[in-house]
């Protein structure tokens, strides 16, 4: 508990309140940026130059809108999206929706996992030490200890990623050619173009970002006065996030691609900040890196089974002891251990890993924004506030549109991968 | 016995075997403490919904729901607006209260019987089990790997569409404040402050004494200052000053000026303490007394404060200035003669075993163990009296969830 009229206050304690003025909206948008989004930006940059930027532009407006809709749900039912499908949408449902949350956010874990080995292979440290040293710390903390403290240094340590905006405007672009490439549309007939803009998608607006801002405001107990100024907080957030992203693209574009380096892995990701940071770039990369997946590492595990648990009706939440809640630590574990065998299986790419995990998610989170578009349209049932004709409509042609969006590029995605002929047939059309 | 599950979705037949459509959804009306019987079936065909009472069904299984006449002879409502409960729409799926438990728990499916002849709600299904039989998967239970969780109808509190306060049985009204306050945990905060705002200021205060700190600052946010400050009137001085170190700095000035000028000093000087020193966990909810008096004057003073205080194990034996000069228990008080003085039965200071208000954590509990107190003193540099710390404050402080 934090005193009120404490009159000493220690220095971390005053970096706090530094990040508590600047708005929790920064912390969450670099929160957003994990692991696997460093490596997604610095590869999609590094690969395509300023080609996916404008993707970022739509994943800014979906994003503020799909974090709305889930700061609305749980302001208004006090309920998490979990619970939500389960009430509306019966057994059945939630299972094949809990099974796709299961399947992206084990993904991503791996994926925050294989950024544990993949920064401190920098130090020159073997994964088969760090893995699973950092497994059983991530479990003790979960199981025993209090996230809540270690999440605020984490994030704390995260916040190292502001660097990019720096060296993004140290690197001198044009920023009219970077203006540009964030509003025209750009279309390659290149499976791997397709590959890196799912994946840019599947890193800013996730499975378990949706699940856990609404987890978020509903253990906030935000009340509906304050639900104006959350709705504000969701735009900045998101803004924030995408435009860290932009600033890692035009980084890498500036420093990597310009001179043909393809970022492949965390040590080559390290080299954009080389210009800024100089022979220090790799170490201090490592470090923010190890703590940027290390967070996901945390949360992952944790708002998986909470989501879980939360729709099936068993004991869940941090203050539960292991014998009331075996099902709820039996899923954390089962998280940790997957991730973390699959990243020791000798000859994984780790960073391969990681972006492979970013496609995933976005391939199967129309699935889970459907869920999300049908229970905001049922306002009326659910008790939320009825929206303007005007808004109705922004809300659905913002939705299905990043629900068409998605599942279309998914479908070429695959199409291209399994019937490489079909893409010449494409070029040919276009 | 069918479950409610196994009867959704099955074809409606009249006597003449004729079908009529299926079965939508079950109504009943519930009342609190008893197993509710179906009153209403709700049958929807290609042209429309519409309900029969269920004193029209014939069989009701899970081969088949038939009625007793022809579907022409059968008497047709029209779907109520409201007044009943839907089993389907507001129960399954949705979480209840389990109040012999004292949980919240998601209702998997319902187990319907017959009761002395009537088809009644017998139970809810949440282990699981019921989870399987759900999806159609029960069979692959062969070993019967999983049991069968029931919990008892009649023993259960609907929270779907608020609670319904006028309807809270009287097993959820008389539960114990901890109990309650667990219960207030699992719920929605617009539930939990239902319920809150439906208790007695006292009943209420006890009960977010209990609450999770994180849960008691959201929920006084959600009562408002005028609900909230009467509950905080009624709390023990020690919570007030737990929760007011929870508040941001700009609202304790608002709560706190809702209380008795006397109890606002109190809270203010507490306030400045660590919460894991003795200072931070002690309450000045205490019974101080003059050496000079009697046992017949103490007994008067016990009873004119004791319903405000949680616990009076000792009195104290303070001077004009509040020095603290011994301690008198009530074993002791109950022994002596009337007339006896507290300055010649209480025991010696050197004697209790006292804290210092600077005392951390860990000494409490060394010393508490050592001496086996329930209570212990604390005192001031000065050694003035200051408060008491009991021995379920360093509980709390040691496993605060539970």
């Amino acid at each position: 508990m934090e005193k009120v009229t404490t009159t000493k206050k220690v220095w971390y304690l005053r970096l706090f309140m530094v990040f508590a003025l600047m708005g929790p909206a920064i912390i969450a948008g670099t929160a957003n940026n994990d692991a696997g989004g460093i490596s997604t930006y610095a590869f999609a940059g590094s690969q395509f130059g300023y080609l996916l930027l404008w993707v970022l532009t739509l994943n800014f407006i979906t994003l503020a809108f799909t974090q709305e809709m889930g700061i609305r749900l749980g302001t208004f039912t006090g309920k998490g999206l979990a619970a939500l499908i389960r009430e509306r949408f019966g057994v059945r449902w939630t299972f094949f929706a809990l099974t796709i949350l299961l399947i992206a956010n084990v993904a991503v874990a791996v994926g925050q996992f294989a950024g544990i080995a993949a920064a401190l292979e920098i130090f020159n440290i073997s994964k088969y030490y760090t893995i699973p040293f950092f497994s059983l710390v991530i479990w003790l903390v979960l199981y025993k200890g209090d996230f809540k403290k270690v999440e605020k240094i984490f994030l704390t340590i995260s916040l190292f990623f502001l660097v990019y905006i720096v060296s993004a405007v140290m690197a001198k672009p044009d920023w009219i050619e970077v203006a540009r490439a964030s509003i025209t549309p750009h279309i390659s007939f290149d499976p791997l173009y397709f590959y890196a803009m799912l994946g840019v998608m599947g890193t800013t607006i996730t499975p378990w970002g949706q699940f856990f801002i609404q987890s978020y405001v509903v253990d906030k107990g935000v009340d509906k006065k304050h639900y104006k100024f959350q709705k504000l907080e969701a735009v900045v957030a998101s803004f924030f996030a995408c435009f860290i992203a932009a600033m890692i693209i035009i980084t890498t574009k500036e420093t990597l691609y310009d001179s043909g380096i393809v970022v492949d892995s965390a040590e080559s990701a390290a080299l954009a900040l080389v210009p800024i940071l100089g022979d220090f770039a790799k170490n201090i990369f490592g470090i923010g890196f190890l703590f940027a997946a290390l967070l996901g590492a945390f949360i992952l595990p944790l708002t998986t089974s909470y989501s879980i648990c939360e729709a099936l009706g068993f004991e869940h939440g941090m203050d539960t002891d292991l014998k009331d809640a075996k099902i709820f630590y039996g899923i954390i574990l089962f998280v940790i251990v997957f991730s973390a065998t699959f990243v020791l299986i000798p000859g994984v790419p780790l960073f391969k890993t990681m972006i492979a995990a970013q496609v995933l998610n976005g391939i199967l989170l129309p699935i889970i924004l459907i869920f999300l578009m049908i229970l905001v349209n049922s306002w009326k049932r659910l008790g939320l506030p009825e929206m303007g004709k005007f808004g109705k409509i922004v809300y659905n042609l913002v939705g299905w549109e990043a629900v068409i969006r998605l599942s279309l590029i998914s479908i070429l995605l695959v199409a291209f991968t399994l019937f490489p002929q079909l893409m010449e047939g494409f070029k040919r059309l276009f | 016995m069918p479950y409610l599950s196994q009867v959704l979705n099955i074809r409606v037949e009249d006597s003449a075997d004729k079908v009529i459509g299926k079965l939508q959804d079950i109504l009943i009306a519930p009342k609190p403490g008893i197993y509710d019987s179906l009153e209403l079936v709700l049958i929807k065909n290609k042209k429309k919904e519409f309900c029969v009472p269920y004193s029209a069904i014939d069989t009701f299984s899970t081969k088949e729901v038939s009625l007793k006449t022809l579907f022409d002879k059968t008497e047709i409502l029209p779907v109520p607006e409201n007044h009943y409960t839907w089993l389907k729409r507001d129960v399954l799926d949705q979480q209840i209260v389990d109040v012999e438990d004292a949980r919240v728990v998601r209702v998997n499916d319902l187990r319907l019987g017959k009761v002395k002849g009537e088809m009644k709600v017998l139970a809810i299904g949440v282990g699981f089990k019921s989870l399987l039989r759900r999806l159609g998967m029960d069979k692959l239970d062969v070993f019967n790997f999983f049991k069968v969780n029931l919990v008892e109808w009649r023993k259960t509190q609907l929270v779907k569409n608020g609670l319904q306060i006028d309807t809270l049985s009287k097993e959820m009204k008389t539960l114990h404040p901890a109990d309650l306050a667990n219960i207030i945990e699992d719920l929605t905060v617009a539930q939990g402050e239902e319920l809150v705002s439906s208790l007695d200021d006292k009943s209420a205060a006890e009960v977010v004494e209990e609450l999770d700190p994180e849960l008691q600052k959201i929920l006084v946010d959600h009562l408002g200052p005028e609900k909230a400050s009467n509950i905080l009137k009624k709390m023990s001085i020690d919570e007030i000053v737990d929760l007011m170190q929870m508040l941001p700095k700009s609202e304790v000035g608002e709560y706190l000026s809702y209380l008795e000028s006397k109890k606002q000093d109190e809270v203010e000087e507490l306030i400045r303490y660590d919460d894991d020193s003795a200072g931070g966990l002690m309450t000045t909810d205490y019974v101080a007394v003059a050496p000079e008096q009697t046992v017949r004057d103490v007994i008067d003073v016990i009873e004119k404060v004791s319903a405000s205080m949680r616990f009076i194990l000792y009195v104290y034996v303070v001077d004009e200035n509040k020095k603290l000069l011994g301690a008198v228990s009530m074993r002791k008080l109950l022994l002596e003669k009337e007339d006896a003085k507290m300055k010649d039965i209480h025991k010696p200071l050197s004697s209790i075993s006292v804290l210092d208000i600077d005392d951390k954590l860990d000494d409490i509990v060394e010393l508490m163990t050592k001496y086996n107190l329930f209570t212990a003193a604390v005192i001031s540099q000065s050694g003035k009296m200051k408060g008491l710390v009991s021995i379920d404050d360093v509980m709390r402080e040691l496993k605060p969830n539970a």
